[in-house]
């Protein structure tokens, strides 16, 4: 069997690419690190024992690129701006603790009946209006179920630092989140859907 | 009690870590009182189950998860692998590896996801290996022999061939950005394109079996480069150790890296990134030229067809390296390169990265030291890459005074700002160098002669002395000598007149036999009277014109110095003088003088004086066999005595003269003088001296030889 590149991206490059924009809500930077995944796929074909699958393969490597991509644009942001820094709290809480008046308006329950993939727009959209350095530590944690340990090694920041980006990320997206569902779901009572 | 912002904070933290016993009651308790708190726990409870969920379809390849790659992506992904299977070669090794594996898909996924994602090594990553590493292919490393931005560089065995080579390989990180492996890939392709005596011969390029970077193996031309070199030497020069055969050394070095740019020049080959580092010495004074990786290739050229057809190689890319990252030290880099102006670069660029060669060479430092230090070494890159471009060129005097007037012309139009101003061409400048080497060689060769010509001049003087010695002894010896005396006391045989005869009948045979020789004269003295008794003596001007002095033309008057000096010896004893006011020689005369002794009374009776001239001496000792053709100085205490100019004739004038306004340097030589006997001047090679002492007096003269 020849390699064929054509028939590689043919064959992967959807997969990788969904992955990769999965969690890293950027098409661009995702199809750089598919790109980056490839190109290391024909350099280290050697290693690749081919006991496994060539696609779980290739996985193996987006994974890392996916981190190195994190890590790069956390460096980039720090180095910017202050973005990560951002607290959100002030906005929620008043000088007491006490979620300020508006704020706590949370529009949840399994009676809206959302499918998981339309919730996952609302979120991907909200989490785009984060900091990069909120969402990706939000992301990374929850989708690669890393531990602490190694998403704090990997990222070069804190525990102390991670559980405080967490937090405020979880702030923001229940507030973001929170918003947007509940003015679909008065959308959708004022404008029953029509199904045809 | 909790209140919403610790209840929060404490809830976010529960969706990745169990909380205690005490912080769940907490929780609950404050959940139980707080709706809003509540509201917040079960959305982002959704929030995180939707997210993870995600993750999770996404990983199972379920395509409802986000849209898939457009097909520009596609095409723009297909195009950058086949490119990168050119350029590794990968493609029948990964055939191969197939083939040979007998893929099972889909069979122990996990296990080959985890050995892919810790073998492809990290950005940040630590897992290259480094020192451990033992096979590259064919090649068994022994050591790393340096480290650079793209890769290392190891010293290793070809075991097929059974010799050492040295290899370079890209290291992991650098992989990871295009336009180092394109450099990498570009200073391979041109490498082994210029095949040169001066440019180091590449073996082979591949890639890594293990690691899968790339590497070229090409032979080894030890650690040694001009940098070390040109260290050494300044340093060894600063602290007066230095030997001027190094800096020739270096010099022709420089000539061999003109040599390989000039022949990269005609291949259409411009280096770009020309500075001692990048020059390679071996032991044998081979010198290579390295680092051909931001090299630019001119349109047009055969070479560049060859290269850019195989690899549509992005100038524009390396030009970004050069423009965006200034790589190692800008310190030699041409105005128009640190300016920006890309377009401007050409040959003329090389010549000015030479020029800064040759200068450090000439004076040990970069050309653009000074804009670096000058304020402290703290300039900012693109502060000191303005500096740079607007600075004019260096003086290398003003680093090291003694750089050859003709070296720092050369240097100095080298580094010319504008290029028009500078050599047009390596091998301009190359035979700029050449044509001084050779007049250096000349010069060398001048001042050899001129050394020998000194040392064969003392030799000989010094034979003379003992010769003026043993012959006025002869002289004062001979028999009718004493039966003058006797004569003259009334007590000889004969006729006084016949022994003078005889006397002198001897002595014109002297004068006949020693052309050094003016005149020789028998003296008596009594009560400070001095008079003549025989003198013979040469014509001034008819050399071999040799004549006896009639009695009534005899000399006599009071005694002189040298007079009473030579009555002061004891018999035998000879007495040596100069005298400068000789009537018989142009330079300074000569005089040895022995007492005589009535053999009888044991008195003394009178002496015999030789008298010779510095000149005559000269002239007899040296002329027939004399080599150079600078001026000869007779020094006697700072004074000239005697002064032949470049063709032998006399310098009337000279004598007496203080000899620091004939050579300005002579307080150097003198101060040698008093260490050593000779003095050589290895650095200029101006001049020559030796000293020659002369009878029993204190001071020795001082033959200089100055080159014209």
């Amino acid at each position: 069997m020849k390699l064929d590149p054509a028939q590689w991206v043919d064959e992967y490059g959807d997969y990788l690419f969904r992955y990769a924009f999965s969690r890293l809500r950027e098409p661009n930077a995702s199809e750089e690190v598919v790109q980056e995944t490839f190109l290391a796929g024909i350099r280290y074909h050697d290693q690749f024992a081919g006991r496994g699958s060539e696609r779980a393969w290739l996985l193996g490597i987006l994974k890392r690129k996916i981190i190195d991509h994190v890590r790069k644009r956390m460096k980039h942001e720090r180095a910017g701006t202050f973005a990560d820094d951002a607290d959100p709290s002030n906005q929620f809480f008043d000088e007491n603790g006490r979620w300020k008046d508006g704020t706590s308006a949370w529009n949840v329950g399994p009676e809206s009946g959302v499918e998981a993939r339309e919730l996952w727009d609302v979120v991907r959209g909200c989490l785009q209006h984060l900091p990069a350095g909120q969402a990706d530590v939000f992301t990374l944690s929850v989708m690669e179920e890393m531990d602490t340990e190694t998403i704090c090694n990997e990222l070069g920041i804190t525990p102390a630092n991670l559980w405080v980006r967490l937090h405020r990320a979880r702030l923001s997206l229940a507030k973001c989140v929170g918003n947007k569902w509940f003015h679909q779901a008065n959308d959708s009572r004022r404008e029953p859907r029509h199904v045809e | 009690m909790l209140n919403d912002r610790k209840a929060s904070e404490l809830i976010s933290q529960s969706m990745r870590r169990e909380l205690s016993d005490e912080e769940r009651s907490a929780v609950e308790e404050h959940l139980n009182q707080s709706p809003a708190t509540e509201q917040f726990a079960r959305l982002s409870q959704v929030i995180h189950g939707s997210t993870s969920d995600i993750g999770v379809l996404a990983e199972a390849g379920d395509p409802s998860v986000g849209p898939g790659l457009s097909e520009e992506a596609k095409t723009r992904l297909k195009d950058s692998l086949f490119l990168a299977l050119d350029q590794s070669g990968a493609a029948q090794t990964i055939l191969e590896s197939r083939a040979d594996s007998g893929v099972t898909e889909d069979s122990g996924a996990a296990s080959e996801e985890e050995a892919a994602a810790a073998a492809v090594p990290s950005s940040f990553g630590n897992n290259d290996g480094s020192d451990s590493r033992q096979v590259v292919s064919r090649y068994k490393v022994i050591k790393k022999l340096g480290e650079g931005g793209l890769g290392r560089v190891w010293l290793a065995r070809d075991q097929r061939l059974n010799r050492t080579v040295a290899i370079k390989e890209m290291n992991a990180r650098a992989t990871e950005s295009p336009r180092a492996w394109q450099r990498f890939h570009r200073e391979a392709e041109i490498t082994g394109h210029l095949e040169h005596p001066n440019v180091v011969p590449l073996y082979q390029f591949g890639d890594d079996r293990k690691t899968g970077n790339p590497f070229y193996a090409m032979r080894f031309v030890g650690k040694t480069t001009l940098a070390d070199a040109v260290v050494e030497y300044h340093g060894r020069r600063l602290s007066g150790g230095a030997e001027l055969v190094e800096w020739h050394r270096l010099l022709s070095a420089f000539e061999d890296v003109c040599q390989a740019i000039a022949y990269a020049h005609s291949r259409g080959v411009v280096h770009r990134d020309l500075k001692p580092e990048n020059v390679a010495l071996d032991n044998f004074g081979q010198v290579i030229v390295l680092d051909w990786g931001l090299a630019k290739l001119a349109e047009d050229t055969e070479l560049s067809t060859r290269i850019t057809e195989d690899q549509s190689v992005d100038d524009n890319l390396l030009a970004q390296t050069l423009a965006g990252e200034v790589i190692g030290t800008p310190l030699y880099m041409a105005p128009e390169q640190a300016a920006g102006k890309l377009e401007d670069v050409d040959e003329r660029t090389d010549v000015y990265g030479l020029g800064a060669i040759l200068f450090a060479i000439l004076t040990g430092c970069a050309p653009h030291e000074d804009s670096h230090t000058s304020t402290g070494g703290n300039l900012r890159v693109n502060e000191l890459l303005k500096a740079i471009a607007d600075a004019e060129a260096p003086d290398p005097r003003k680093y090291n005074a003694d750089v050859p007037r003709e070296l720092v012309a050369i240097c100095m139009k080298s580094l010319s700002r504008e290029r028009y101003a500078r050599f047009s061409s390596a091998k301009e400048l190359s035979e700029a160098v050449q044509s001084w080497m050779a007049g250096q060689a000349q010069r060398n060769q001048e001042y050899e002669n001129l050394r020998m010509d000194g040392m064969e001049l003392r030799t000989r003087l010094a034979s003379a002395m003992r010769d003026l010695n043993t012959n006025v002894r002869f002289m004062a010896n001979l028999p009718p000598i004493q039966a003058i005396i006797d004569v003259a006391a009334g007590d000889g045989p004969e006729d006084e007149k016949v022994w003078r005869e005889r006397l002198a009948q001897i002595y014109v045979g002297l004068l006949q036999a020693n052309s050094a020789y003016t005149a020789v004269c028998y003296c008596r003295v009594d009560d400070e009277e001095m008079s003549e008794i025989v003198r013979v003596e040469r014509h001034s001007t008819e050399t071999s014109n040799v004549r006896k002095i009639p009695r009534s033309r005899l000399a006599s008057g009071p005694v002189d110095g040298f007079v009473r000096a030579v009555m002061r010896q004891n018999p035998d004893e000879v007495y040596v003088c100069l005298n400068p006011n000789s009537a018989h020689c142009a330079s300074t005369g000569v005089r040895a003088g022995v007492p005589i002794f009535d053999e009888r009374t044991e008195d003394v009776f009178g002496l015999v004086v030789i008298e010779s001239g510095c000149g005559r001496l000269l002239r007899t000792t040296v002329e027939s066999s004399r080599r150079s053709t600078g001026q000869i100085l007779i020094v006697d205490g700072g004074k000239v005595i005697h002064h032949d100019d470049r063709d032998g004739s006399r310098v009337q004038p000279s004598i007496g003269a203080d000899v620091g306004t004939l050579y300005p340097g002579f307080d150097k030589v003198a101060a040698q003088l008093k260490a050593t006997s000779e003095f050589v001047d290895t650095n200029k090679r101006e001049a020559y001296a030796t000293t020659l002492k002369m009878g029993d007096r204190q001071e020795p003269l001082t033959v200089l030889l100055v080159n014209s």
